[in-house]
């Protein structure tokens, strides 16, 4: 066997500070899709208490313990959001669950951006056709918008702190779409 | 389980409107693939069967293109190079025949897909590791396959060689032909029902005469061929009356040395070795064909069984 290993290399290399706001890139959290199984709500509610304290995610909102985020995706449809350094997340979580819901690994599919300081809502909002105002989209809240054009899911997660996902094959886009907004502002 | 069948999609009305492969990775886990442009149209039809045609289903869909970088290892050497990149498993033919998939490890553990399947018609394979493995197993193949002359190949290598092989691509699965056209209308069950089945056996959707997918050849090997070109029989008007069919793709094969075509001709699967005029007045040409099997190259499929 050649004596080569690979080595993981980011969709983005570099985080950005524009003023006193920041954009950095979260490739340090592995995402982790779970679907209900048809009829299996109950078991699945149970699974995700026993194995991290989670309650099921209501639509819109996250559901939070300790350092892991559930997201509504769909329906009968989450994903599951945690620091996790190895490429294992999936078998993590299907060992937790034991059964009770169907996993996909989605860490590759999103880039993850988290982006914070005085001016996040004013660079946002020109972007984004929904209302961040905190009275409309509190801390805890979730969307599937976009941002210009590019499709994304964005968290609240503090007064001017949000955790936003795009398609990693325009993560480059997408990071600048949301740079040049900040710039407009700041 | 591990193994991937080559499928298309029809429409209620019976013509199809994509196809892909799906791979079966585990008793309940398929991985399937489609044309780039119809990925999210099949992604939501799929949801719309499962939603509404057949809720008691426990099914789910996610798409995965982002999170996956696929490579096409194609050609004679294909195997002894991923030899040196696949970890413990077995490409021998018996063990990881044509149309074999499995989940396996890379360059010493990396988590990987690789199927053999080939767009190209030559020994191929193709492997898959999480996007962020990407480039790294890109270098990696490239360094690997250093004495083996590897070499990328990219979008208009691959469209010469599928039309080498009579593989159907955009240019005849274009959402107005049916499999009975395009020659593959035995993978239409007949003995189960599915989603256009019904309407694609209409009586004027399977007529004998109607239009095939074949393959064409200049009587002057010098003679380069044209897509849009249209077929008439030598001696006949020039009008639509007359008109026979028409090109649909072309290329210059370098292993032939000489342009070869696909197109669709009227009865075309009963007129091997015909010749007639492919004409083209938007570029002013008439030019001579013999009509052949699609397979230009390798109809016996040797090179990707072997």
């Amino acid at each position: 066997m050649v004596d080569i290993t690979l080595t993981a290399s980011s969709a983005l290399t570099a985080n950005v500070t524009i003023g006193e706001n920041h954009i950095i890139l979260r490739d340090d959290l592995a995402l982790v899709s779970i679907a209900t199984p048809l009829g299996g709500e109950a078991q699945l509610a149970k699974a995700l208490k026993k194995g991290w304290g989670l309650d099921m995610p209501e639509a819109r909102h996250l559901s939070v313990q300790d350092e892991i985020q559930a997201i509504q995706t769909a329906p009968d449809q989450m994903l599951l959001v945690f620091v996790h350094p190895t490429p294992d997340a999936n078998a993590v979580v299907q060992a937790r669950l034991n059964g009770a819901g169907y996993t996909t690994d989605q860490t590759d599919t999103y880039v993850v951006l988290g982006v914070s300081g005085p001016d996040t809502r004013s660079a946002l909002e020109r972007i984004c056709p929904i209302d961040l105002h905190h009275d409309a989209f509190a801390i805890g809240d979730v969307a599937r918008t976009s941002m210009d054009h590019l499709g994304t899911m964005i968290i609240r997660t503090g007064p001017d702190t949000f955790l936003m996902m795009s398609a990693l094959s325009s993560a480059q886009s997408f990071l600048h779409v949301i740079e040049t907004s900040f710039r407009a502002v700041v | 389980m591990g193994k991937v069948r080559y499928g298309l999609m029809l429409r209620e009305d019976g013509f199809c409107y994509d196809d892909g492969t799906t791979a079966r990775l585990a008793e309940n886990h398929f991985v399937m693939t489609t044309t780039t442009a119809n990925a999210a149209v099949v992604f939501r039809n799929m949801e719309f069967a499962r939603q509404c045609l057949w809720p008691e289903l426990d099914v789910h869909l996610i798409s995965i293109t982002d999170g996956w970088a696929q490579f096409a290892v194609a050609g004679p050497n294909s195997r002894a190079l991923l030899s040196k990149a696949v970890d413990h498993l077995d490409l021998s033919n018996e063990a990881f025949p044509f149309m074999g998939c499995a989940e396996c490890t890379v360059f010493r553990g990396t988590p990987a897909r690789l199927f053999r399947i080939s767009f190209s018609g030559e020994l191929a394979y193709e492997l898959a590791v999480p996007a962020r493995y990407g480039d790294a197993l890109i270098c990696a193949l490239m360094q690997v396959g250093e004495e083996f002359d590897v070499t990328p190949y990219g979008i208009e290598a691959l469209s010469v060689m599928r039309i080498e092989k009579g593989h159907a691509a955009g240019s005849e699965l274009n959402g107005q032909t049916t499999a009975e056209n395009l020659g593959l209308g035995g993978m239409v069950s007949k003995k189960k029902d599915s989603i256009g089945s019904a309407l694609s056996r209409r009586p004027e959707m399977i007529r004998e005469d109607g239009l095939r997918l074949v393959g064409f050849r200049p009587v002057d090997k010098s003679a380069g061929l044209n897509a849009g070109a249209h077929f008439l029989a030598t001696g006949d008007p020039v009008d639509m009356a007359h008109d026979q069919g028409w090109m649909t793709s072309t290329a210059h094969s370098s292993e032939l040395g000489h342009s070869v075509g696909l197109g669709f001709l009227k009865g075309g699967q009963d007129r091997m070795g015909e010749t007639l005029r492919a004409y083209d007045p938007v570029r002013g040409k008439d030019t001579l064909v013999e009509v052949c099997s699609a397979d230009h190259i390798d109809p016996e499929g040797g090179r990707q069984r072997g």
